[in-house]
């Protein structure tokens, strides 16, 4: 089972540039690149999914005899690896790559078997062939932690949910024991259940905690139970999270365009934008903005866990100082100013 | 696997592990930034980073760099690479400082981890089922040296303070009590072998006694003395009511413990050398290392005392073909491979044994000369070459001032592996003349390390 915080390739995946170069001082990272190529070339075999694969070669040019003497080592690595290189004098490479000027040039490295790639593609490529070998991938949970605890893996997720154009995480939290699908009778574990106990004295919102004996290995499929209901107002808080919509109007994007609107977001921070008359929203307001928590007057009836979500939102310190300030019937934030960590959030889209 | 907790190939150069809990956010977001400028920079081989430096120091680092001392950066920790101005020309090679620690006496810096090691009395065996609960047959070449230990530890009931237990390389381990036990890590893999430990020690449950490992890396420092002369120097500063003889073989033999006082500070001193030579390493209370680093300075001056950094170590281990972890002991090679054949006795079962011999020698660890370029040093990347086709690789590399000529450690296909075997190395796109050399070119007997006084 593969547990993604976002939805794929939201990660490093999208500024990634997709370049494949072979060459490296450290053996061990060597042999991964290595590995990855022939992997890559395998992909659209196993899946049917192109990935974008151009093996193009490489070729790093070099100004000064330094910089040959770095190569040189690069070289030994790849050599030792199994890597095929050439090198090419700065003649060899005007023939190979008629626009550069090479009367600076002291000659040029060259991989044959470099190349570029389409991250997102290969990343969905792989996907399709994890499931197809029966891996799961459950999108929107952010995983908390994680502990081995004899046998198995107990791993701690929270939910996310888009909230006014913010992933943020939920008050659904689950602890899942890497257990086989279709196994009903889970039993808490006695290990953790102390801890459990204390969390949900502290956080009546948290899930209980399971165990069994199986250890998570791929093609396993996690039971992914919804936590014991807390507060009846929460848990409709929860229900309605999962089946809002996507406010935002704008066609989801993915890659470079949607790294074009995360910057235009940044420019553009949705705090900007005219708030919309409260009364359209009826009692829940799930897609509030989290700074709007506790914004803009009128918070009677808004927000059921204010110590719960608030938590999430600041360090503890500024949480109780808001909190006062709630009470106090005064703005915690000045508005348009979201806290910082709903700033983080922001971009995380 | 992976998901096993093993990878496929060794990755030990990538283990999260190489950090220790010392890492804060600062840091790790600093070291990061620093990457990406350093994306497009020359890099050199074996070159030091600047960000988040100097960050832990030891109480003689303000001495040390006074003195010239070139510091690289080790697991968070400022470590002297080599004495020398910074600005010195790139052929510089501190040769001159290898050459005392040969023929004088040489003093430098290590900083060890120690695990004071605690047993029950009543499990007997317990330090000796750790590693072998742990120890999959992928990792037997490190936990090796553990099991070694271990071996050491549970089959000589007698079992005194003073009595060596050694591995040779990696770990070293000695007892400081029946049930008690020193061992002393590598500076860059503190947390590795931690981890090891402690898992180890989860793994044996509840199958009765207990193990008690405590850290001691940052309360204990280490100075390594070594060198003809540096039983002169303790000698000088030693108390003890026979000055003339604590240090003889016969009280302090080779490979063996002691705690001796030199001066006020009480040192547990552990007759080693990772050069090759008679020599010590002093392991003493980190906060006396600026009064025993005053000691030491003073009473090295007379026998014309040097300061080696890590690099002159490095030349001068392969000189013993002492084998480092993270360059020739890995989890790619098994100890047969790695020449640790001495340290496996196969008549006896052990974790990871049937993977050992089921992978047999795939290629073995060799050390070679080579006759290579003037200016410059094989830096253990290098492959090696017979006939044209490549045999193996090296994985360590340097410059050997007493065969005058570079030295390098590697692995080679078991045909290539025998003593005298002419072989090629490639550096710098022209091969040079190599040849397979025995095992501890210099000091093959171990003489100049067992010699009395």
């Amino acid at each position: 089972m593969l547990l993604e915080r976002d939805e794929l390739t939201s990660g490093s995946t999208w500024h990634a540039a997709g370049l494949l170069p072979l060459f490296n001082m450290g053996y061990a990272t060597s042999h991964i690149h290595d590995y990855s190529v022939k992997f890559y070339k395998t992909l659209e075999d196993e899946t049917g999914l192109n990935a974008g694969f151009y093996v193009v070669g490489n070729l790093r040019m070099a100004q000064t005899q330094a910089r040959m003497d770095e190569y040189m080592l690069y070289a030994s690595t790849a050599e030792t690896v199994g890597i095929p290189y050439e090198w090419l004098t700065p003649d060899e490479i005007k023939a190979r790559w008629p626009l550069v000027r090479t009367e600076d040039l002291k000659g040029a490295i060259y991989h044959p078997t470099d190349g570029y790639i389409n991250p997102a593609d290969v990343t969905m490529a792989m996907a399709k062939g994890a499931r197809q070998r029966g891996v799961v991938i459950e999108r929107k949970w952010q995983v908390d932690g994680y502990a081995w605890a004899g046998d198995h893996w107990d791993v701690t997720c929270t939910k996310m949910v888009e909230k006014g154009g913010n992933l943020v995480p939920s008050d659904e939290t689950v602890v899942d024991a890497g257990r086989a699908r279709g196994h009903r009778d889970r039993q808490p574990c006695a290990a953790h259940r102390a801890d459990a106990g204390d969390q949900d004295a502290r956080d009546p919102g948290r899930a209980s905690v399971y165990r069994d004996r199986t250890r998570p290995r791929a093609g396993r499929v996690a039971q992914v139970e919804r936590r014991a209901p807390g507060p009846a107002r929460c848990r409709r808080q929860v229900v309605r999270a999962r089946g809002t919509r996507r406010l935002d109007p704008r066609p989801l994007r993915t890659g470079r365009a949607r790294a074009v609107r995360i910057r235009r977001a940044r420019q553009f921070p949705r705090r900007s934008l005219p708030a919309r008359p409260r009364t359209d929203r009826g009692g829940i307001h799930v897609d509030d903005p989290p700074h709007s928590v506790f914004g803009d007057g009128g918070s009677e009836g808004r927000f059921q866990r204010p110590d719960l979500l608030h938590a999430r939102w600041q360090p503890a310190g500024r949480a109780r100082a808001g909190a006062q300030e709630h009470v106090a019937g005064r703005r915690a934030f000045p508005s348009g100013s979201p806290p910082p960590a709903a700033r983080d959030t922001t971009s995380r889209r | 696997m992976m998901v096993d907790g093993e990878a496929e190939i060794d990755m030990a150069s990538l283990d999260p592990k190489r950090y220790g809990p010392w890492m804060t956010t600062e840091y790790a977001a600093r070291k990061n930034e620093e990457c990406y400028s350093h994306v497009f920079i020359l890099h050199h081989p074996d070159e030091e980073r600047e960000a988040c430096r100097p960050l832990r120091t030891g109480p003689a680092y303000d001495r040390q760099k006074a003195l010239g001392a070139q510091f690289g950066q080790v697991n968070g920790w400022e470590r002297p690479n080599y004495y020398g101005p910074k600005d010195a020309p790139e052929t510089f090679r501190p040769r001159r400082a290898i050459l005392s620690a040969r023929r004088l006496v040489a003093i430098c810096q290590g900083r060890g981890r120690g695990h004071p090691h605690r047993r029950r009395p009543d499990r007997r065996d317990g330090l000796h089922q750790a590693p072998r609960a742990r120890a999959g047959g992928h990792r037997v070449s490190r936990s090796l040296h553990l099991q070694q230990a271990a071996q050491g530890g549970a089959h000589q009931p007698d079992l005194r303070a003073d009595e060596p237990r050694h591995d040779a390389h990696g770990i070293h381990h000695r007892a400081l009590g029946e049930n008690e036990y020193y061992l002393v890590s590598a500076g860059a893999w503190t947390a590795y072998d931690a981890d090891f430990l402690m898992k180890s020690a989860e793994d044996m449950g509840s199958g009765g006694g207990w193990v008690d490992i405590h850290d001691v890396t940052t309360q204990w420092g280490v100075f390594a003395i070594a060198g003809p002369k540096s039983r002169d120097v303790l000698r000088e500063i030693v108390k003890d009511a026979d000055p003339d003889t604590v240090l003889g073989n016969k009280r302090f033999p080779w490979l063996s413990m002691r705690e001796i006082e030199l001066g006020m500070c009480p040192v547990r001193a552990i007759r080693v050398a990772y050069t090759g030579e008679l020599g010590w390493e002093l392991h003493h209370p980190i906060e006396m290392q600026a009064y025993l680093w005053d000691q030491l300075m003073a009473a090295g001056e007379k026998h014309g005392m040097k300061l080696v950094g890590a690099r002159a170590q490095n030349w001068l281990r392969q000189e013993k073909s002492y084998r480092a972890f993270g360059t020739e002991l890995g989890r790619d090679a098994t100890p047969l491979e790695a020449g640790l054949d001495r340290f496996v006795d196969l008549d006896k079962e052990f974790h990871g044994k049937a993977k050992m011999v089921e992978t047999g020698v795939r290629f073995k660890c060799v050390t070679v000369l080579i006759d290579g370029p003037e200016d410059a040093d094989p830096w253990g990347r290098e492959g090696l070459f017979a006939d044209g086709q490549k045999v193996g690789r090296l994985t360590s590399g340097g410059y050997s001032v007493a065969f005058g000529k570079q030295i390098g450690m590697g692995y080679v296909a078991p045909e290539h592996a025998e003593v005298g075997r002419k072989l090629k190395v490639r550096m710098f796109r022209e091969l040079w003349d190599a040849e397979v050399v025995e095992d501890s070119p210099y000091d093959p007997t171990n003489a100049a390390i067992r010699v009395d006084g």
